[in-house]
């Protein structure tokens, strides 16, 4: 059975998703905080304590568009990157050598992610709003990929 | 309204999952490529994100209440004028962006990889999520002790 190959520019997907925090929070109501369209820390962390709260009666946190039904973004992507997946017939699993290092790193993330307030999608947006949080939470991502880089060049060198 | 903001951050989420297995985006590689091979191919996601974005504030914030004037940092942000905030920006930032160059990706292109039968994107989301639930019962506390500190 043949399928059509799709392909899309990096640039047309970031405009797209840049495009949606700015229609989301205009046209329909997905704020504050601002730029709230997507963000890949908060939107998770709103799901998931979203469904802790109503299972376990617990009162976590939640951002005001996720009170009565949660943003839906993570369960979107997944939908629609699965889509993408079995179309174009790429779903291939594979175990990592490390797994635990993957499992920390995800943890890391999440923990200093809240801590941010931000993932790295969604600084852009704020930072295009003009936030100065964001500009600083921006600064303090740039110091770490350095750090990181820094670390990954002195690894291989050792 | 709340059923419209889950059905359409569903529905975009979906078309932004779809345009991002696509075009393999990452919202962090980008830096960590520049920097370290001088590529600047993924450096075209967080373009488009900054165009996308720009256009999107300057066209709705005329046009709806739900913006304030541009740039909003002349507008009294939130949190802008405390230094924990500052503090913990900087510190969340470091440590996002740490974690993230090792895992060698950002988290929606660690969902989108997930989807593809990648083993190290699904074990990173369930230490992503572990790490969720780890903050808003254990670190949370400290965060906020750190608030009333400054």
């Amino acid at each position: 059975m043949s399928y059509i190959l799709v392909s899309i520019d990096k640039l047309t997907a970031g405009f797209v998703t840049g495009l949606w925090a700015a229609v989301a929070q205009a046209w329909v109501g997905v704020s504050p905080p601002s730029a709230f369209g997507i963000c890949f820390i908060s939107h998770p962390s709103d799901l998931t304590n979203w469904i802790i709260n109503h299972i376990f009666s617990t009162t976590l946190y939640v951002h005001q568009p996720s009170v009565d039904i949660p943003v839906l973004t993570v369960l979107g992507v997944l939908v629609g990157a699965t889509i993408a997946t079995l179309q174009h017939r790429e779903f291939k699993f594979k175990m990592p050598r490390h797994p635990f290092d993957h499992f920390v790193n995800g943890f890391m993330v999440a923990v200093f992610g809240l801590m941010l307030g931000y993932c790295s999608v969604h600084i852009i947006m704020a930072l295009m709003y003009g936030s100065f949080v964001a500009l600083v939470g921006f600064a303090g991502m740039m110091i770490g990929v350095v750090a990181a880089v820094s670390y990954i060049k002195w690894s291989v060198r050792r | 309204m709340t059923l419209i903001v889950g059905l359409s951050t569903l529905v975009a989420g979906a078309i932004i999952g779809y345009l991002w297995q696509r075009s393999k985006s990452c919202s962090i590689s980008g830096y960590r490529d520049l920097l370290l091979f001088k590529d600047t191919l993924f450096m075209r996601t967080i373009v488009g994100m900054a165009l996308g974005a720009l256009t999107g504030y300057l066209l709705f914030y005329r046009f709806s209440g739900a913006m304030s004037d541009f740039p909003s940092y002349l507008h009294n942000e939130p949190g802008a004028s405390s230094l924990a905030t500052l503090v913990l920006a900087v510190v969340g930032g470091f440590g996002y962006a740490f974690f993230s160059v090792h895992a060698e990706g950002c988290p929606l292109r660690q969902h989108v990889n997930a989807t593809t039968g990648h083993g190290a994107a699904i074990i990173y989301l369930v230490g992503f999520y572990s790490g969720v639930i780890f903050f808003w019962f254990v670190v949370i506390d400290i965060v906020n002790v750190v608030l009333r500190l400054f």
